[in-house]
């Protein structure tokens, strides 16, 4: 459905985050940090890959929700064609694993 | 910084995006506060590299979309610069060295810097790691924990979740089997836990667990488990690999291996402490912690054994303020509990364990980062000076280019692909330079600067630095082409291409800078090296030349077992040596001047109540009547030691040195006095019957404590130096030495064999070797001025060619023409000069720690520096003004 498939993984992580919430760059940066224990994943790395995203037209950004918090923050968004692309990427990832599996390369070795 | 490193990125990313990334980057930073400054720092360079390498990836991607099919035009744009680089060979050279030594120096400095202070051992999660030390009160100094409080605050503590002890090590010996050469090994009792708090594990076989210490099941095991050092395993026993298992004798104990250690496994603990750190072998502790001032069933066995150094691992949640404050609690308890204590009153301290394993390198490890960074300083600065005086030597041949219709942009580009070829050639030698910059530093490091885990030459680090001076070549080379479009009209219109004062300001202002930069180096330099010839030239009290020293350790299960029978070993040692032709005397104590160990007590002044004794605090030293002859200390007043109280002890009596004589008797003589000595825990008093001059036996810049010497006999360590004095060079009586030593008993291991000279010159290296350091920068800086100049002299002298020859024509002479060109260049070294001395004096009052016997207002380095810096300024600019009035004003006037 678009030629940005396949997704980096930094890429297709960010889709993942905000596919159910708005973040903002911190907490974005946090949740990821904590997604693959990486506490080296750099903010000029994120805020790049989210560049990218934005000009695919995959995230945009958004106002902050309600008035409780910071509104000097910026809030990213997943777009329709962000979650269409987030959708078709999460398929072909588990169409690779459906093969995994049916190769038993995933969990223990049975027998 | 990071708002810098943001500009990388392309400008229409940077306005999406805005600051809110450089505010997030510093919210995520500002997370890390407590874990302290050097994390921060860690942090932050690690976000100021990840925008740089983010933009720089955007960068590209911009530049792909932009030019489709560019692959061509870059090749010839490549060739091009090789082209017009190589048709200037000498320009080519320059700019590339300066480079290559900036890229190189810096790369290596802070490599070696980033090794040193932040290459955590292989520990897990070491950021977690406590150590806790005692603290003499109203010092700094570290002293190693008592293992019974050690036993208190394993017991007591909470926010610390485990603590391992280990004790603070002994020189020992280790053997193959019974019977069998011995060697030297420096051996540590841990408790069961250590290895695991570190979260290390063996290379080989097993680390110790709960089996193995005291509280196993059915006690200690009988045969003690030992745990090799990689070094030990491959010295004593070959690497072999089927060491698990084997019996090894250590002191002449049958111990079982079940473990060897990974290389790059040590205890990272301060060096200052009095803490064993290279060990080879280590033992699990065979008695419980509370009990070790009372043990003498252990394989080490001795009084002073029995402090250490405690590890802890942080337990959830808890952070080093609340250990402190734990530690706090406890010592007051502690206090209440047992009075001597409250006598004594050296408080717990906790640190970082790696932060306090590397406090003592970062002054002078900073001090050296700062200088190499004002040699990157300089380079750049250098490199924008060159490329813009080749700029402006080109203005005509690219204003020609754009006036006949060349694209901005192309030109821009051939420009840019310049730079970077030349940043490339930079970079080629930088790494060549760096590569033998690290060996030879890897050779002449001081042991207290080296790295724990060895030198690498770090490529992101060395990349980092190139990036740097690699944009600074690139903007500085383009610049001028940028300009060129406006020189354009100049040329159309007839101008010439010498565009009004503006750039050639810059440029001065530039070389002006750098003369400041030198000066500050040169001070720095000149400062060490007079800190260095002060060093040497002080009086330690004891006459390191012509002097052989030795070490031996008496931790045999079977024999000496006694101080008496250790008292008659030695002067059986002694007699033997003595008989070696070219010693002219012998003598033993119980650690070396600048040899490390410490062994402290407090001591009663005549009449002084024992809970006050520990107010006054003297080095103890064990020697016999043979040492102060044979180290070269002067006996002031009374006698030595007699050969009798070597071997016999009727009356307790002691010798002291110069400043505890003062201290003792404020008028008259402390000959004859009673002092009050501890022997054993026990209070005893001691006659003075000698003073002695007063031996730096801690450090050379300053007299350290007051000492008290008593007859081996009293104290007999296990472990002593052997001093012998000699009638010529030491080195050539090592064999003999080693020979009488085997002949004597081929299971005392003999170690550290060497001059005496040599403590010296080791306590003087870290300073010597900053000093090389440092004269290597100020050089690369002047040399790098002295280039600069030239360089803005010459083109200044370049672009007024018509005008000299016009002045020459109408009468100027030779020497009104010299006097004006040099006018330039000694206006510019004045300002220099001006700032330099400005920044030198900040340098002077940043390094004054470090110094030693020189004041950072020193005249003679002062005066000596702003010669220095005359002589090579004047040199410079003096070539081209005399070239300039040699000028015939004919040819001058042709010029343009």
């Amino acid at each position: 459905m678009t030629d940005a498939l396949p997704l980096t993984d930094l890429a297709f992580n960010i889709l993942v985050a905000l596919a159910d919430e708005d973040l903002h760059g911190y907490a974005l940066v946090k949740h990821l940090r904590a997604l693959d224990g990486r506490s080296s994943l750099r903010t000029g790395t994120v805020y790049a890959a989210l560049s990218r995203l934005d000009d695919e037209g995959l995230v945009s950004e958004s106002d902050p929700p309600g008035s409780e918090e910071d509104a000097r923050r910026r809030y990213y968004r997943i777009t329709a064609k962000g979650l269409g692309t987030a959708r078709a990427e999460a398929a072909r990832l588990s169409a690779i694993l459906e093969l995994a599996q049916r190769k038993d390369l995933l969990g223990p070795a049975r027998g | 910084m990071l708002d810098v490193c943001f500009l990388a990125w392309p400008a229409r990313h940077r306005r999406l995006r805005g600051r809110q990334l450089v505010e997030t980057a510093l919210d995520l930073i500002e997370d890390h506060r407590p874990e302290g400054l050097l994390r921060v720092a860690r942090e932050l360079a690690g976000e100021a590299l990840g925008l740089l390498v983010a933009g720089f990836g955007l960068r590209m991607e911009e530049i792909g979309r932009g030019f489709h099919g560019a692959g061509a035009d870059l090749s010839r744009d490549t060739r091009l610069a090789v082209r017009v680089l190589s048709r200037r060979p000498g320009f080519t050279l320059v700019a590339s060295l300066t480079l290559a030594l900036g890229i190189g120096a810096n790369g290596v400095v802070f490599s070696w810097a980033r090794d040193v202070l932040l290459d955590t051992p292989p520990y897990e999660r070491p950021d977690e790691l406590v150590v806790v030390w005692n603290r003499l009160p109203g010092s700094d100094e570290r002293i190693p924990v008592a293992g019974p409080d050690a036993a208190v605050l394993a017991d007591r503590m909470t926010s610390l979740g485990s603590i391992a002890f280990s004790v603070r090590g002994v020189d020992g010996s280790i053997a193959p089997s019974r019977g069998a050469a011995v060697r030297h090994a420096r051996i540590a009792e841990v408790t069961s836990n250590f290895f695991d708090i570190l979260g290390t594990s063996a290379a080989l076989g097993r680390v110790f667990d709960g089996g193995d210490g005291p509280d196993a099941p059915g006690g200690a095991p009988a045969i003690p488990p030992v745990v090799l050092s990689d070094v030990a395993w491959r010295t004593a026993f070959d690497a072999d690999p089927d060491i698990v298992g084997r019996e090894v004798r250590l002191n002449g104990l049958a111990t079982h291996v079940v473990g060897v250690m990974p290389a790059d496994f040590k205890l990272a603990v301060s060096p200052d402490a009095g803490v064993v750190t290279d060990v080879d072998a280590w033992l699990p502790l065979s008695v419980p912690l509370g009990s070790l001032h009372r043990s003498d069933e252990r394989i080490i066995d001795q009084d002073s054994d029995n402090t250490g150094v405690v590890i802890g691992r942080l337990a959830p949640g808890e952070d080093l303020a609340r250990v402190s404050e734990e530690l706090g609690r406890i010592e007051t308890e502690l206090w209440d509990e047992a009075p001597t204590y409250a006598a004594a009153r050296s408080p717990f301290t906790a640190s970082p364990l790696f932060d306090d394993a590397v406090a003592h390198a970062r002054p002078l490890l900073l001090a050296l980062m700062a200088g190499v960074a004002l040699v990157l300083l300089v380079a750049c600065m250098n490199i924008a000076g060159l490329l813009s005086v080749r700029g402006v030597a080109r203005a005509h041949e690219l204003s020609v280019r754009t006036a006949l219709g060349a694209e901005r942009g192309r030109l821009v580009r051939q420009l840019t692909v310049e730079g970077l070829v030349l940043v490339g050639l930079g970079l080629i030698g930088a790494v060549a330079l760096a590569a033998g910059l690290t060996s030879l530093l890897r050779a002449v490091v001081p042991p207290t600067l080296a790295a724990p885990g060895g030198m690498d030459l770090d490529g992101a680090t060395l990349l980092l630095t190139a990036a740097v001076t690699g944009s600074v070549a690139v903007v500085a080379g383009v610049l001028p082409g940028v300009r060129s479009g406006v020189i354009a009209r100049g040329v159309l219109t007839g101008t010439p291409a010498r565009s009004g004062h503006g750039p050639s300001r810059a440029r001065g202002a530039l070389v002006a800078a750098q003369i400041a930069l030198s000066v500050a180096l040169l001070v720095a330099a000149g400062l060490f090296l007079r800190t260095v010839t002060a060093l040497e030239a002080t009086g330690p009290g004891f006459e390191p030349a012509n002097a052989l020293t030795f070490r031996i350790s008496l931790r045999l299960a079977d024999e000496y077992g006694s101080p008496a029978e250790r008292a008659r070993l030695m002067r059986i040692v002694e007699d033997r040596l003595i008989e070696i032709p070219g010693v002219r005397s012998a003598g033993v104590v119980g650690v070396l001047p600048l040899g490390g160990g410490r062994w402290t007590q407090g001591y009663g002044l005549p009449g002084q109540p024992e809970f006050e004794w520990q107010r006054n605090r003297a080095d103890f030293r064990v020697a016999t009547s043979g040492y102060f002859d044979a180290i070269g200390t002067r006996i002031l007043e009374g006698r030595g030691f007699t050969k009798d109280e070597d071997l016999n002890e009727d009356e307790r009596v002691v010798i002291v040195d110069r400043i505890l004589a003062e201290h003792v008797a404020t008028d008259g003589s402390a000959v004859g006095r009673i002092i009050g000595v501890p022997v054993d825990g026990a209070p005893v008093q001691a006659r003075i019957v000698g003073v002695v001059e007063h031996i730096r036996y801690d450090r050379l810049e300053r007299d350290g404590r007051e000492t008290i010497y008593v007859p081996y006999r009293q104290e007999a360590s296990r472990e002593v130096s052997v001093v012998l004095r000699t009638l010529g060079d030491p080195a050539t009586l090592a064999p003999a030495v080693r020979r009488t030593m085997l002949a004597i008993d081929p299971r005392i291991p003999v170690y550290a064999l060497s001059p005496l000279q040599l403590y010296v010159d080791e306590a003087v290296a870290p300073r010597r070797f900053a000093l090389r350091l440092l004269a290597g920068f100020a050089l690369l800086a002047l040399s790098s001025v002295v280039v600069g100049l030239y360089g803005v002299v010459a083109l200044d002298v370049g672009r007024r060619r018509s005008e000299i020859g016009l002045r020459m024509a109408v009468g100027a002479s030779r020497l009104d023409v010299l006097r004006s060109v040099l006018s330039w260049g000694v206006r510019l070294t004045g300002k220099g000069l001006l700032a330099g001395v400005g920044l030198g004096a900040g340098v002077a009052y940043a390094i004054d720690g470090l110094l030693f016997g020189v004041r950072g207002s020193d005249p003679a380095v002062w005066g000596s520096v702003i010669a220095v810096v005359l002589l090579a300024t004047l040199t410079a600019s003096a070539i081209p003004a005399v070239r300039a009035s040699a000028l015939s004003p004919t040819e001058a006037l042709r010029a343009d």
